[in-house]
């Protein structure tokens, strides 16, 4: 097969593999978590998946005035908050959830549960409809917060293999890093003027 | 595609017995049906906001300014109210879950084994489905806003002058009756099909289930509100709300009634169905003959 023509497979895979991961695919979650995935592209795919909630706060500062903030803070700052809060999350819930684990366990290995909530990273897109105004943006948020905890319990118990009430104390864990990595980040970043763009982008301060 | 998943919310549209056996059946994915829980707690909580705030502009406060009646909107027209209701309707899924879970495991009568809690929340969760619909019913609010906020603002404005006020408020109300319509025959499929019912048995388990659940919510808004007195949040535990003017301050309103949206938000499945499935598109139809 010509190069460019496996590059258009892969890029249709790709495509694929993130809707069905949005979708909540149990079987889309254990073929990325399972050996020889990529994990280099998982890194991509939280990136990308990021810039849902970075584009909506992009447009609402450009409406607001704002163009040059909006650019930094939606499509620099916040994809660089996300990917930390994902990580730290990612990193609790392998810590949690790999010593939860019966001995039947898929995987102990950290880099396959990275990929894994990596995939579930994908509901973040849905985030580009806070641009719409009130009362629809609170709404908004909050499906695609939940959608992302939904998609990130698929990925944990695919990955780890983990039962329902182990699920349970893996996931809280890991979403209570995650919140906490992003308020502190937020709040960190108020003394120089940036706490409200980000949260406000985040929907933190509606 | 998605494991079916669309395939299965096209079939819940379509209020398709065998789906609720399916998504019921050991091994089905338990995060697709609250996904489905989570989108339609959504639709729903944009219609019930829509239909309060339209509710209000077709027959309440007449004689209010231009002013008053737009701050009025702006006081209703706010995300906390969508995330409230939208979380209310998301916590009484488990609860709905768990109440049906207790009905089967009283009626098994017959010795078959009853089916499991998680198999019980996922059929009345991909139920829930058409609710997602409810967004739409933001969508007569918008346009009527655009007849309110032009007014003169010292002086009243009367939002049943325009004639398209009372025919957007019936579209509205019959949009929210078919929703709520929709929402229950599907919820009562399946209910029938998990539990092996007829449908006569299943409209009592339903019945049981909602009075249940309408007293654990009287009883948990009871304690909350003696803990409130208790502590000085609210002066009196039993002394109803007093009026807030709707245009003095937006924060004292919203807390003031975050309780009364929660309790409509609980009472989705079946407390408000009756009265607004029957009576709202009635009022509306006599505003418009009036």
């Amino acid at each position: 097969m010509k190069p460019e023509l496996e590059n258009a497979d892969q890029g249709r895979k790709l495509l694929s593999s993130l809707r069905d991961a949005a979708l909540l695919t149990p079987a889309v979650y254990r073929g990325v978590s399972s050996t020889g995935g990529n994990t280099g592209l998982a890194f991509l795919v939280v990136g990308v998946t990021a810039l849902g909630f970075g584009l909506a706060t992009l447009l609402g500062l450009v409406l607001a005035g704002s163009p040059a903030t909006g650019l930094f803070v939606g499509l620099v700052l916040e994809p660089l908050v996300s990917l930390v809060a994902w990580f730290g999350g990612t990193a609790v819930a392998w810590a949690v959830g790999s010593r939860m684990a019966t001995p039947d366990v898929r995987t102990r290995e950290f880099w396959p549960v990275v990929r894994a909530l990596a995939f579930a990273q994908t509901p973040n897109l849905v985030g580009v409809l806070v641009a719409l105004p009130t009362p629809y943006r609170g709404g908004v948020w909050l499906a695609a917060r939940l959608w992302l905890l939904l998609a990130s319990s698929t990925a944990i118990r695919e990955s780890l293999g983990l039962s329902k009430g182990r699920l349970l104390v893996t996931l809280t864990f890991s979403a209570a890093a995650y919140t906490l990595l992003l308020v502190g980040i937020i709040r960190l970043l108020a003394p120089v003027g940036m706490g409200n763009a980000t949260s406000g982008s985040f929907g933190l301060g509606f | 595609m998605g494991d079916g998943f669309v395939g299965r919310v096209g079939r819940a549209l379509r209020l398709d017995t065998t789906l609720y056996r399916e998504v019921a059946a050991p091994g089905a994915s338990t995060e697709q049906a609250a996904l489905t829980v989570v989108l339609a707690a959504v639709g729903l909580g944009f219609a019930q906001t829509g239909t309060d705030i339209f509710n209000w502009l077709n027959f309440g406060q007449p004689g209010l300014t231009t002013i008053q009646a737009n701050a009025w909107i702006l006081a209703h027209f706010q995300n906390a109210a969508v995330v409230v209701r939208t979380l209310a309707i998301v916590a009484a899924w488990p609860v709905w879950a768990v109440g049906l879970w207790l009905v089967a495991r009283g009626i098994n009568v017959r010795g078959n084994r009853p089916p499991g809690f998680w198999q019980i929340a996922r059929a009345i969760g991909f139920a829930l489905t058409p609710g997602a619909f409810g967004a739409f019913l933001l969508v007569p609010v918008t346009v009527t806003t655009a007849f309110v906020f032009p007014g003169i603002p010292s002086e009243p404005n009367d939002l049943r002058d325009p004639m398209a006020l009372p025919w957007l408020g019936l579209l509205q109300d019959l949009g929210w009756s078919l929703l709520l319509i929709w929402v229950f025959w599907g919820t009562l499929l399946a209910v029938r099909e998990t539990l092996g019912l007829t449908s006569g048995q299943a409209l009592g388990a339903l019945v049981t289930v909602a009075t249940g659940h309408g007293l654990l919510v009287i009883l948990v808004l009871t304690i909350a509100s003696v803990i409130a007195a208790a502590i000085g949040v609210i002066p009196d535990a039993f002394e109803p709300v007093t009026t807030i003017a709707p245009y003095t301050d937006l924060s004292e309103r919203i807390a003031a009634e975050v309780p009364a949206w929660a309790i409509f938000g609980f009472d989705i499945y079946f407390g408000r169905f009756i009265s607004d499935a029957l009576v709202s598109p009635l009022s509306s139809l006599l505003a418009i003959v009036r």
